[in-house]
């Protein structure tokens, strides 16, 4: 059985390392791969590198989370990538968007638990 | 001419006497001629001729001194018929005068109720005739004037000034124009000062004067005092001033009034720059403020991720009680400040004032269900009975996120607020185009003092403020998202551990209203 590849694509390394440790601990079926910019997920991706869901973040520099989205659902290849938005923000825009752009949106700080269930149940739909 | 038959009776008794003695001498010469006849025929009774002839010489004699008589008789009638003719012609004389005289009276009667004075001046100003007006309006008797100057009652500048008009203007050697000349002075009163008059006069020549001869000109008038039209005008005059004044007041105010109108507009134009810019410096303010809570909020709950996510793996790996129980301290105040961030931001969220919900169905019955069933964990661990009681057709026209917040709150706070193996029950209502919610439990219930209350931003029934499980927010933020649904919420409790009612009522129709 294939292990399900999940991209994080957050600025932060510590956050990314806890989500990181959170999908392993929960399971040995998560591949991780760490993107620490938009640029950084996006030149993956054109390197071949398809993730099964990506967890993405909203404000980060240079890039910013919803550039990145626009640049997945751009191309043919990506757009149909599950993205679940993982953020800190907390205007509504983001609530939206994200819950109605993405396939889920999971406020940051998150319950480690929450956050498996639903990675499980965007990867299930698909 | 009344007197006229009395000329003629004194002419007719002229007449009467000089026929009288010229019939006189004839009936003396008739008399005399018959006395002669008589003697003739006594004379021709006797013989006539030797009388005559005898008589003759003698009676010749006696002819003519009787004629010599007659002629002094004659001649003293003649005198006398002189001295008559005299005499009647003298009454005549008088008689003028006195006729003159009676004309001159009736003049004096005719103007003496007159008010205006009439005078009458010969061209070097000698009045000839003033009528008893004068005493009224210059205080002098009209006797005493007659023969003075006029310049004595008026300032001689004026008579000047009259003269002037008069003889430059009007008066030429061969013809005089008859132009009334008006002018307004004033009457040097003898006792009352000044009084204005007007003065109306004209030149007039008497009667058969020869043209050109300025002596026989009279400058004829009359003389008004206008001391009441002058008050009635001077009155006019200050009533007018006085309007003139008040206009010139209101002119003033009006323009102050236009300055003020002017200065408030542009007072009003630089408020509504002030205003203008303040507004843009608000709404920039406005708008970094929430790029700041952004930014805070993201940097507050950054840090918190890592925290809360690798926590329950650590606490997952110990097995040293004691450690543990320091870790549970660590999660539990953690899960409080976390709990406190994310409620404090999605508090300042809804008050913003561009906060709008994003309205679409809602079925109300799935949502609690969802809710529900994310707190199975704690509801079984504490053995508490929940139900949702509400009809599946129900939907609202409601923010759903919102609605989930809001909802989630409530139960939470139920649950939370129940002891163990206590109950929940959820239900709806339709009534009177509203939807109300109710969401009942057997928990701890609360005091009237603390119904009062529960809604204030971080009001925490416990006063110690010890329950860290509670942000104190929860209530804020359920006020605020049925706020913005132009709904009610409201609790009920029968008092402490006799359980609550929370109360959500929202207008049917959210879409129509909103």
């Amino acid at each position: 059985m294939n292990k399900k590849k999940i991209m994080i694509v957050d600025d932060e390394p510590d956050v990314a390392f806890t989500v990181e440790h959170n999908l392993k601990n929960f399971s040995n079926e998560y591949e991780v791969i760490i993107s620490e910019s938009g640029k950084k997920c996006l030149d993956s991706l054109k390197k071949g590198i398809i993730p099964d869901l990506i967890l993405l973040d909203i404000m980060m520099p240079d890039m910013n989370g919803w550039e990145v989205f626009n640049k997945l659902k751009e191309n043919s290849l990506w757009e149909n990538i599950p993205i679940i938005f993982l953020t800190a923000r907390v205007d509504r825009t983001a609530e939206n968007a994200g819950s109605f752009l993405g396939d889920d949106y999971i406020e940051k700080p998150y319950d480690p638990k929450d956050l498996i269930k639903r990675i499980e149940k965007v990867l299930n739909k698909k | 001419m009344k007197k006229e038959p009395d000329i003629i009776k004194i002419l007719r008794e002229e007449e009467r006497l000089s026929l009288l003695s010229s019939s006189s001498i004839s009936s003396y010469t008739e008399k005399t001629t018959e006395d002669n006849l008589l003697n003739t025929e006594k004379e021709e009774g006797n013989p006539d001729h030797s009388l005559i002839n005898t008589d003759d010489n003698e009676v010749n004699i006696e002819v003519k001194s009787e004629i010599e008589r007659l002629k002094k008789e004659n001649m003293e009638l003649q005198k006398q018929l002189k001295q008559s003719k005299d005499k009647f012609e003298s009454l005549a004389e008088y008689f003028e005068i006195l006729s003159e005289q009676t004309v001159a009276l009736g003049k004096k009667d005719l103007f003496s109720d007159v008010s205006d004075i009439i005078f009458q001046i010969k061209p070097d100003g000698k009045i000839t005739y003033v009528n008893s007006a004068v005493e009224e309006i210059a205080g002098y008797n009209s006797t005493e004037l007659i023969g003075n100057e006029l310049f004595n009652i008026i300032p001689k500048e004026d008579w000047e000034r009259l003269r002037s008009e008069l003889f430059s203007k009007q008066y030429k050697k061969d013809m005089i124009k008859k132009e009334v000349v008006n002018f307004e002075t004033f009457v040097v009163h003898r006792n009352k000062g000044n009084i204005p008059v007007e003065i109306n006069c004209k030149l007039i020549e008497i009667a058969g004067v020869v043209i050109g001869r300025k002596d026989q000109i009279r400058i004829q008038g009359s003389i008004r005092d206008i001391s009441e039209r002058k008050k009635a005008e001077q009155k006019l005059k200050s009533m007018n001033e006085e309007l003139q004044a008040m206009n010139q007041e209101l002119n003033t105010t009006n323009e102050e009034l236009k300055n003020t109108q002017y200065e408030l507009k542009v007072l009003n134009e630089n408020l509504e720059k002030k205003v203008m810019k303040r507004t843009s410096e608000i709404e920039k303010l406005l708008k970094h403020k929430d790029e700041f809570i952004d930014q805070l909020g993201h940097d507050l709950k950054s840090p918190l991720t890592p925290i809360i996510g690798l926590l329950p793996t650590i606490s997952d790996e110990i097995d040293d009680p004691k450690t543990q129980e320091l870790l549970d301290v660590i999660s539990r105040n953690v899960n409080y400040m976390k709990d406190i961030v994310t409620k404090t931001l999605k508090l300042e969220r809804l008050n913003s004032p561009k906060i709008k919900p994003n309205l679409e169905e809602v079925k109300l019955f799935e949502i609690i269900n969802k809710i529900t069933n994310n707190k199975i964990t704690i509801l079984s661990n504490k053995k508490i009975k929940i139900t949702n009681k509400i009809k599946k057709r129900y939907v609202l026209n409601a923010d759903k996120l919102h609605i989930r917040e809001l909802f989630d709150n409530l139960i939470s706070n139920a649950i939370k607020f129940t002891n163990e193996n206590g109950k929940i029950i959820i239900n709806a209502k339709k009534e009177n185009r509203k939807i109300r919610v109710t969401i009942e439990d057997t928990g701890i219930g609360m005091t009237t003092e603390e119904l009062e209350h529960i809604f204030e931003d971080f009001y925490k029934a416990d006063p110690s403020r010890h329950d860290l499980e509670s942000s104190g927010l929860g209530l804020s933020i359920c006020k605020k998202i049925v706020d913005i649904h132009n709904g009610n919420i409201w609790a009920e409790s029968p008092g402490l551990n006799k359980g609550s009612i929370f109360y959500v009522e929202f207008p049917l129709n959210l879409r129509d209203i909103m």
